[in-house]
């Protein structure tokens, strides 16, 4: 699994190239985002319109990241399908982060929060 | 068969063998050339010998014969007679020897035809040599019967001669023209004292007529034909006895035949002159002397070229004997070489290569070669066996450690099995609970699991259970999921009667270590007496309620998955649990089960199967979920957990 990188108006969005985000690809997942924000990434937007699945070993890297940046940091997940939807809702995580339709939506809510 | 034949040994063989054999023809062609030519200058040297003594004897005799006649004639005053007659002895000896060592009806009866003559000589020479002492009367009478028995005897000689010639043959080229040479020498010998005698009678009885006078010329002109025919043919020839020829021609020419003439001339005019005779006489004597030497030559000469052709004869029998002999040697080192050289190692390395080849590896490599071909052979034979034992080596290697995989792989499934045997003596087996039956499907996907599950009784009859669900599989999942086990019935244990479900899970949510993975939740609190259940969903998929009359609904909508996020607050949610209800716990195992193209087995199709089974016998429901769930994803063993938990509510006993 590829992870491309690029920054958009001062937020850093990242695009996993893969469809399944499982526990075979969740160390890689992981070390990927804590690598960003060790490198000072606080306003993150993870583009997921690509992904239609997310296992619970893929939940743990997102939450892995979550903790590693810390109350001022802000996670901002954009185009989640329904699938994916459904694990973030029963999991609340959708109250952790801040879910938006499209990687547009979720900069500009970055850049106003 | 044809195989056996064909090998690098029997074409070598053979090709030599061709080679041989052309070779030897060849050398042993010209060998049998040289023996035949041997052969054949052999018996013209025989052939050589005997007419050499026959034609001595005609010289030797005649010579005799002149010494006697001028002894006896009174021509001279003293001629030596025992030395003529001692060499015609010699000759009459000689002559006879050669020709008795031939075989053939004809020369024995030459040899008897000349032991005769010899007798008859004998008699003659003593009677003569008797009668040289009385009168001239008496030696006139002995040289008349000497003279009669001579006459007899050269035609006898000249016929055995000319039987010796015929015999001979065509000569060969090297004593063609020397033997041409011999006859005319022979003739002119014969001719020349023949003619003497018929002279000297003439001159003796006086007054011939002509027709005798005619007659005594004719030798004359025979012998000048012939001379004149032998100076020819000896124009270009520088030999010795070509020399001698030639000065006798010459001196017959020159001076013989004129004096003859002058002498024949003088008695036709009826007045002979001492003094002619007396040239006559001489010049006949030096004639004879210089044919005998002539002859002498020639027979020299001829004997000399026999030899000459001898000797070169020998030369090519011994150069073609040699050669023959050589080719063999040469041959029989060719096949010594290449057998010993090349076919030999070529075996050996093929021997070799065949054990290689076999896996033999306590084959010896231990010859060398100057060949650098087959030393290079020999080196690529000792690699190929290093290569071989290397090969071996490894293969024993892998092996060995195929051996020890096996080995440990069984170890690890031993101990694993036994984990899971643990891990399975902590789940409660499916029983009766105070209003209500537990049932339960637990399918681990690698013998040991995330997945696990509890209840603990309240005195007042509500039961709590749990559904654990840690994310990942395998023994550190297998770990978190014992410790999370522990954790949750301890907290189960421990709480009041009086604490809510929500405050318990955030009590061991609060607890949970922050380096340990988080897992999900679903704790249910079943209160018979109340008909009702609570729930309390943590990151786990919702409690499913399959109420009596029909239908499946879900309780709750949602929580946070607990050791994720310390800060985490739960809600309990209640529904109804009456009799004949059910409640049923699941893990994602079932609806993230993936077919082999990926997809999910889904919410979908697991509601649609409770919607189908969910009231069946439990059996039946788990059976056919089973048989879907290996439908689904063509394998029995599943890719994560499965785990279902069925509560059945019972008609309370206290009812009745």
């Amino acid at each position: 699994m590829h992870i491309s990188a690029r920054t958009e108006r001062g937020v850093l969005v990242l695009t996993p190239d893969a469809t399944r985000l499982d526990a075979t690809t969740a160390a890689t997942f992981r070390d990927t985002l804590i690598g960003h924000i060790d490198r000072g990434a606080h306003a993150m937007v993870l583009d997921l319109s690509s992904v239609s699945f997310v296992d619970s070993s893929a939940l743990g890297s997102l939450i892995a990241a979550v903790k590693r940046m810390g109350p001022l940091g802000t996670l901002a997940i954009a185009g989640v399908q329904p699938a994916v939807a459904r694990l973030f809702s029963i999991t609340r995580m959708d109250r952790v982060f801040s879910l938006h339709p499209g990687t547009a939506e979720a900069i500009t809510g970055l850049s106003a929060g | 068969m044809a195989l056996i034949y064909n090998t690098l040994r029997n074409n070598l063989l053979a090709l030599f063998a061709w080679l041989g054999v052309i070779a030897l023809v060849v050398l042993l062609w010209n060998l049998a050339i040289a023996i035949h030519d041997h052969i054949t200058i052999s018996e013209e040297m025989a052939r050589g010998a005997e007419t050499d003594a026959v034609i001595r004897l005609s010289y030797d005799l005649r010579r005799e014969d002149m010494a006697m006649y001028q002894s006896l004639s009174g021509e001279t005053a003293f001629i030596p007679l025992d030395d003529s007659a001692t060499a015609t002895e010699a000759a009459f000896l000689r002559a006879r020897t050669e020709l008795d060592g031939h075989s053939g009806g004809n020369h024995q009866n030459a040899v008897s035809i000349l032991s005769m003559m010899q007798e008859g000589l004998s008699v003659r020479r003593d009677a003569a040599n008797a009668a040289l002492r009385d009168d001239p009367a008496q030696r006139a009478a002995a040289l008349r019967d000497w003279r009669r028995f001579l006459d007899t005897a050269y035609p006898d000689l000249e016929e055995i001669s000319h039987a010796m010639i015929a015999e001979m043959g065509t000569p060969s080229a090297q004593t063609a023209r020397l033997t041409s040479l011999r006859y005319f020498a022979l003739f002119a010998f014969r001719v020349q004292i023949g003619n003497r005698f018929a002279i000297e009678r003439a001159l003796e009885e006086g007054a011939p007529g002509t027709d005798r006078l005619t007659l005594l010329a004719e030798p004359a002109a025979e012998l000048r034909g012939a001379a004149n025919l032998a100076e020819d043919q000896y124009i270009a020839d520088d030999s010795v006895a070509a020399d001698r020829i030639a000065k006798a021609t010459r001196f017959i020419l020159t001076v013989y035949l004129p004096s003859e003439a002058r002498v024949l001339k003088e008695l036709q005019a009826g007045e002979p002159r001492t003094s002619s005779r007396a040239v006559w006489r001489s010049a006949s004597h030096n004639a004879v002397e210089l044919l005998t030497m002539a002859e002498n030559a020639l027979s020299a000469e001829a004997a000399e070229r026999l030899e000459l052709a001898e000797s070169r004869n020998h030369a090519a029998i011994g150069l073609w004997g040699g050669a023959v002999l050589l080719c063999l040697l040469l041959l029989a080192s060719a096949v010594h070489f290449t057998l010993k050289r090349i076919v030999h190692p070529l075996e050996y390395v093929h021997a070799r290569m065949l054990q290689l080849a076999n896996d033999d590896m306590g084959v010896q490599i231990t010859a060398t070669s100057r060949l650098a071909e087959i030393q290079a052979m020999y080196d690529a034979l000792q690699v190929f066996k290093e290569n071989g034992l290397r090969r071996l080596r490894m293969q024993t290697e892998l092996a060995r450690l195929n051996d020890r995989v096996v080995a440990t792989n069984q170890a690890m499934t031993e101990e694993m099995e036994a984990a899971a045997r643990v891990q399975a003596a902590q789940l409660p087996i499916p029983c009766d609970l105070p209003g209500a039956r537990f049932h339960a499907l637990y399918r681990p996907s690698r013998m040991i699991a995330g997945d696990t599950y509890d209840h603990v009784t309240l005195p007042d009859g509500r039961t709590r259970l749990f559904q654990i669900d840690v994310s990942g599989h395998g023994a550190a999942a297998a770990l978190v999921s014992v410790m999370s086990h522990i954790a949750v019935k301890n907290a189960l244990l421990q709480a009041a009667p009086t604490d809510g479900l929500d405050t318990i899970i955030a009590r061991v949510n609060g607890e949970w270590k922050d380096s340990l993975p988080y897992f999900t939740l679903l704790l249910v609190e079943i209160d018979p007496r109340a008909g009702i259940a609570r729930v309390v969903q943590a990151g786990h998929p919702p409690l499913l309620r399959l109420p009596r009359l029909g239908g499946v609904e879900a309780v709750g909508d949602g929580g946070m998955p607990v050791g994720a996020l310390p800060w985490a607050e739960y809600e309990e949610v209640v529904c109804r649990f009456n009799p004949g209800d059910r409640l049923i716990l699941t893990t994602d195992g079932v609806t993230e089960a993936a077919d082999s193209e990926g997809r999910l087995f889904g919410d979908d199709r697991y509601l649609s199967l409770l919607s189908r089974h969910g009231r069946a016998e439990v059996k039946t429901l788990f059976d056919s979920l089973d048989s879907a769930l290996w439908d689904w994803c063509g394998t029995e063993a599943f890719e994560d957990d499965v785990t279902v938990l069925v509560l059945e509510a019972k008609e309370p006993v206290y009812a009745h």
